[in-house]
């Protein structure tokens, strides 16, 4: 799913609209959503949000779907807590009841609306996120915080994990292939023990790849700080448009 | 004539290991020329363009840099950097950023070029290896042809003039192999060196002016390719008889 996002972040419509734009579009819906607290702000964020990135940005509805849908378990597992009481007698007032023993779970309309509510300002939210996550590379993202002053340690640790993951990820799968080719995934013994060793072995490659990267960075004049020219961005004029109409819409 | 880069009577031996990695090594290096480095594994090649790009500091004997001994302090080794360049064996251990122009933009900037400078540069670069339409491009979405490319063209953006290369050719396929082949070209036709170590027995007979033979960390010879092809004993150093035939 990474690698997805990713390439999407990098391929769709607005990859070169300045992630100043998108990320304001972004947190003013995020602060909407939680500040108007009404449910139905959080059902029109997340409407908005997903046909932005889908129509506007072109990111596939599949993809755009799986992320808000993978969220979107995650999210209604959590609020069960929330519609659903536990008790040794179920409420008067209990639209749902059923016993579980000596215990009943109930729940009642006011408990299930404010599950509803609470699930409609996070997805509302997380729909938000994934239109910036979904429309903006992480490098853009580094730039963003670079440009709003973010320290400089912090930057640098962010792009040169970034960088480091992609390396990593593809040293995982060449070693995942060559353990499978010696039947290292055979029986589920075999598996763990591959596991471990992959596990060790990555993290030697890892301290490796960082010795050589300091060697090629001294080797270009490196000197303390990682500098680097800005990226170059577009603005918009639709979507601060669009920004607007879905502010507006939601107040 | 000043060598651009010169060795003399160099060593150096890694912590914890037996043997000297380089042993009395003296190499003058001279503007325009194609040089590539022949060696078994572990004959100290790497250990070599190391030490001529300051990245190591040698034991013993010294580097020199158009006449001057190399100064080892934080000015002397930019001052190095500026006119040697390094690049990897692998460019996965030298693209640190995931954007092909923050990437070539780097050393530029470390030079103490102003951004317009440095864009300059990275431009110019770019176009010397052909990555200009991968600019925009993030760096873990290259092909190995690119990757490479990319990574000439962050060294060669701080328009060094002498580019020492540890088997940046090794792995790629034989139009990637050309294309890099083609910025070495291009760069001493700009008046640059390029010092290549390698395994590529073809790409050396083919390409350079000189070759270095360096065995168990020693250089045992420096003569044109027909040379050392034509010297039985310098084979059997670089590689087994198999590997020569029909060169």
């Amino acid at each position: 799913m990474l690698r997805i996002i990713d390439q999407y972040a990098f391929a769709n419509r607005l990859r070169a609209v300045d992630p100043i734009q998108k990320g304001a579009i972004a947190v003013a819906t995020i602060l909407l959503c939680l500040v108007l607290d009404r449910p139905l702000v959080g059902w029109l964020a997340l409407a908005w949000m997903v046909m932005v990135t889908v129509w506007y940005a072109r990111v596939p509805l599949r993809v755009a779907g799986a992320v808000i849908g993978a969220e979107s378990v995650f999210l209604a597992l959590s609020v069960i807590g929330i519609a659903v009481s536990v008790g040794n007698e179920p409420p008067a007032a209990a639209l749902l009841a059923i016993p579980f023993g000596p215990l009943w779970l109930s729940a009642t309309g006011a408990s299930l609306q404010t599950a509803l509510h609470v699930l409609s300002r996070a997805l509302g939210s997380a729909a938000a996120l994934n239109f910036l996550i979904l429309t903006t590379p992480l490098i853009d993202l580094i730039e963003l915080l670079r440009r709003l002053r973010a320290p400089a340690l912090l930057i640098e640790l962010m792009a040169l994990s970034y960088r480091a993951l992609f390396v990593l990820l593809d040293t995982l799968d060449q070693m995942v292939t060559a353990q499978t080719a010696r039947l290292g995934y055979a029986s589920w013994r075999a598996t763990l023990r591959s596991s471990a060793l992959l596990g060790s072995r990555l993290f030697i490659v890892a301290y490796q790849r960082s010795q050589a990267l300091e060697v090629a960075l001294t080797a270009r004049g490196f000197a303390g700080e990682l500098r680097v020219l800005p990226l170059s961005y577009t603005v918009d004029r639709q979507l601060w448009l669009i920004g607007g109409l879905i502010g507006a819409s939601l107040v | 004539m000043t060598a651009l880069l010169a060795l003399e009577a160099v060593s150096y031996q890694f912590p914890g290991n037996p043997t000297p990695a380089l042993q009395a090594a003296s190499l003058p290096i001279a503007a325009g020329q194609r040089i590539v480095v022949l060696g078994r594994n572990g004959a100290g090649k790497s250990t070599l363009l190391l030490v001529a790009s300051g990245i190591v500091r040698p034991q013993q004997g010294r580097v020199w840099l158009h006449g001057a001994p190399v100064d080892y302090s934080r000015s002397g080794l930019r001052r190095l950097r500026q006119h040697v360049g390094l690049v990897m064996q692998s460019p996965d251990d030298q693209l640190f950023s995931a954007s092909v122009w923050q990437d070539i933009s780097f050393g530029p900037l470390n030079l103490g070029l102003n951004a317009a400078e440095a864009r300059q540069a990275v431009q110019e670069a770019a176009a010397l290896c052909d990555v200009t339409d991968l600019l925009d491009r993030p760096t873990h979405a290259l092909s190995g042809g690119q990757k490479a490319r990319v990574a000439l063209a962050g060294v060669l953006a701080m328009r060094p003039q002498c580019l020492l290369v540890d088997e940046a050719t090794a792995g790629l396929d034989l139009w990637a192999r050309q294309q890099v082949v083609r910025v070495f070209d291009r760069l001493v036709a700009q008046g640059g060196t390029v010092v290549l170590a390698t395994h590529d027995l073809a790409l050396a007979r083919r390409w350079a002016d000189l070759v270095v033979v360096l065995h168990e960390g020693q250089i045992v010879a420096v003569a044109p390719p027909a040379e050392v092809w034509a010297d039985p004993a310098l084979r059997a150093l670089i590689a087994p008889p198999e590997a020569w035939e029909g060169l």
